[in-house]
């Protein structure tokens, strides 16, 4: 078996319980992300696979080899830090260099090893600087060379990103995909970022306080939330949820007390309504608030229900009062533990089932 | 051409810095540079403070380096300030990893160690006159609980200037250890977790990232120690007088016994102006040095 696989990991930090029973199986060669909200143990987790944190129970597995006793170094890991943790005291190239001469590997390979990751990170002319005379893309440069010389068959990276300013974010991200399909190196990757995570994951665990919430791809995440966490937590702006209650426009197709969701870019602005044969909700609304972002608008719709937020490609609403319309195969319910359920569609036909074997 | 409003509220403004440090600058130009100027221009005569000054040249300085009693001075001053300060930074060094975690114990030990800093010098003399008392004095009763010879200490001219330095490093230890230890606690911990995942053995750790990480403090200390030891005065006047047989005196308690005891206020003022070349040069080495090759985040 290889890869990385996670077995029932518990953490706590005196009476805090910050991992509950974590169970992942990570795809050799996967860019895996761990995603979360800040503060739910996404680092810890990512600390305790590389083994500078010790799990309270449970095991870790690297290429099928329990690592619970093995040190963080002889793990065949490598890990960028947040901060980068660059030594200060040492130039960009003693920087690379420190952990190859600490597995005595001899002169002439590291300087080979060394010149090979300058190049390839494009560092040549800074080598001889200390960290402290470098921008924030040069360090974190230097950090992912640290990485990469030692040629580790994982990668852990801790929000790397997150020192950038947003336009080399994206241009890091892209480099970041590049690197995993040359090194073919497995790759965790922690960040608070949803658009991270969809953009370079082909694998993503969402946690929240402690436990997945779910693993999967982000697409399936995306298209399929194993509950209103995930739902929410992916696709910006986020989906729109509603509990079920009185005078609620649906309320005779869906129990009180589940609830419903469905996503901002499957809301359609009508101007009749036509009867189709695909089912829909139909609402009116009224503009309270427009955000217009050039490709893309952002409107704010107070509806019977509550406020809707929409969002548009490409067109642009001037008037203030609208009629709404969501297709019922886009409309996802969740039951009362917030749970998925079905799509509204599906959900109808089965309690249709249900409704008969009754 | 008229000036306008605005133009002479800024002239106003740059003239009110000027005007703040005035004070201050009179007050050191009265108290320090005045008698550094004087004390350079006595160095070129002979004085007694009670006959006219007669001006000699550079004969002070001429008899200086022929003088052996100068030249026993500078040795003590030496022995004293590179043992005083070698001794202070290492056990300092070595208390402060000691102490590293911050437990109770060791939280009760730093104020232990701090508070020889806090008793003014001139009674931490007296009290190691009477410790280091040949006849009556602890030190010796607790040599001889276990077996060991009585020690002259302080009477002993080749033990005499030894057991100086040992008070001084008793007395600077609690200074340095604490300002070690906040330098060792100012060492982001995840520099350390970056060593781990390289693989550096403890001892490349402790040399590549601890030691290098607290240079540029070591390196403050080292400074102010040696500064501080060679105005070593007190300690001097009070545990021996410079005796016996001149074998603990440095060159500031020589310059008071030369001006003030011999009244040899010109050759007194050229020991001065020395010891001034040689702080200045050891100041000025410390900031080329930290400039050159020291870390500072
Ligand atoms: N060394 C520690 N001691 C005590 N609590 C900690 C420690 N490290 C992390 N925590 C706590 O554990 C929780 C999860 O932290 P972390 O894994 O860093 O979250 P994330 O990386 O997802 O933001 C936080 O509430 C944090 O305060
Ligand atoms: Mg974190």
């Amino acid at each position: 078996m290889s890869g990385i696989e996670l077995k029932s990991i518990n953490k706590n930090f005196g009476d805090k319980t910050v991992l509950k029973d974590i169970s992942l199986n990570i795809k050799e060669k996967s860019f895996t992300v761990l995603l979360g909200p800040s503060g739910c143990g996404k680092s810890t987790l990512l600390r305790i696979i590389s083994g500078l944190e010790h799990q309270d129970s449970g095991s870790v597995f690297i290429n099928g080899k329990c690592v619970d006793n093995a040190k963080p170094g002889k793990r065949k890991i490598a890990m960028v830090f947040q901060n980068y943790a660059l030594y200060p005291t040492m130039s960009v190239r003693e920087n690379i260099e420190f952990g190859l001469k600490n597995k005595k590997i001899p002169k002439e390979k590291r300087n080979t090893l060394i010149e090979e990751i300058m190049t390839t990170v494009g560092l040549q002319e800074h080598q001889h600087k200390k960290p402290q005379y470098l921008s924030g893309g040069e360090r974190q440069r230097v950090a992912l060379a640290r990485a990469m010389v030692k040629e580790p068959d994982v990668f852990l990276m801790d929000e790397p990103l997150s020192n950038l300013d947003a336009k080399l974010r994206n241009q890091m991200r892209r480099e970041l995909i590049e690197l995993h399909k040359k090194t073919k190196a497995t790759f965790i990757y922690v960040t608070h970022d949803q658009l991270e995570a969809m953009s370079m994951g082909t694998d993503v665990a969402l946690l929240n306080a402690g436990t997945v919430q779910q693993f999967d791809t982000p697409l399936n995440i995306y298209q399929d939330p194993a509950n209103i966490f995930t739902a929410k937590f992916l696709g910006n702006p986020s989906m729109n949820i509603f509990k079920v209650a009185d005078n609620f426009p649906l309320k005779e197709l869906i129990q009180e007390g589940e609830f419903i969701g469905f996503r901002p870019e499957k809301v359609k602005i009508i101007e009749i309504e036509k009867s189709e044969k695909e089912k829909s909700l139909y609402l009116n609304g009224e503009i309270i608030i427009r955000e217009m972002l050039g490709s893309e608008s952002i409107y704010d719709i107070e509806t019977e229900m509550g406020i809707i937020r929409v969002k548009l490609q490409e067109e642009n609403i001037f008037k203030d009062k609208v009629k709404l319309k969501i297709k019922y195969k886009n409309i996802v319910v969740f039951d009362k533990e917030k749970n998925h359920i079905n799509t509204l569609d599906a959900y109808i036909n089965s309690e249709g089932k249900n409704h008969e074997k009754n | 051409m008229k000036k306008t409003n605005s133009e002479l509220k800024i002239e106003k403004q740059t003239a009110a810095p000027y005007l703040f440090i005035l004070v201050p600058f009179i007050l050191m130009a009265v108290f320090y540079l005045y008698p550094i100027f004087y004390m350079v221009y006595l160095s070129f005569f002979k004085w007694n403070m009670m006959k006219p000054k007669k001006f000699i040249g550079l004969h002070n300085y001429i008899q200086i380096f022929h003088d052996p009693d100068v030249w026993q001075i500078g040795r003590n001053t030496c022995y004293y300030m590179i043992f005083t300060v070698a001794f202070s930074l290492i056990l300092s060094l070595l208390l402060a990893l000691y102490l590293k975690e911050n437990t109770r114990t060791n939280r009760f030990i730093q104020s232990c160690i701090f508070s020889p800093y806090i008793i003014p010098l001139v009674s931490v003399a007296f009290i190691w006159t009477w410790i280091m008392d040949s006849d009556f004095g602890l030190l010796n009763y607790l040599l001889s609980c276990i077996g060991l010879k009585p020690v002259k200490w302080l009477n002993d001219p080749d033990m005499a200037l030894t057991s100086l330095v040992i008070v001084s490093v008793w007395k600077n230890i609690g200074y340095n250890t604490i300002i070690i230890s906040s330098a060792l606690a100012g060492i982001p911990k995840y520099l350390y977790e970056a060593a781990e995942l390289d693989e550096a053995n403890p001892v490349t750790v402790f040399f590549k990232i601890t030691i290098k990480m607290i240079s540029p403090t070591m390196f403050f200390l080292l400074l102010v120690n040696i500064i501080s030891a060679f105005k070593a005065f007190e300690i001097v006047q009070i545990m021996t007088l410079g005796g016996p047989q001149n074998s603990t005196n440095t060159i500031v308690y020589a310059i008071y016994q030369y001006g003030f005891k011999f009244y040899k206020i010109g050759f007194a003022s050229a020991l001065g102006v020395i010891l001034l070349i040689v702080i200045s040069i050891l100041t000025y080495l410390y900031f080329k040095l930290l400039k050159s090759n020291i870390h500072y985040q």
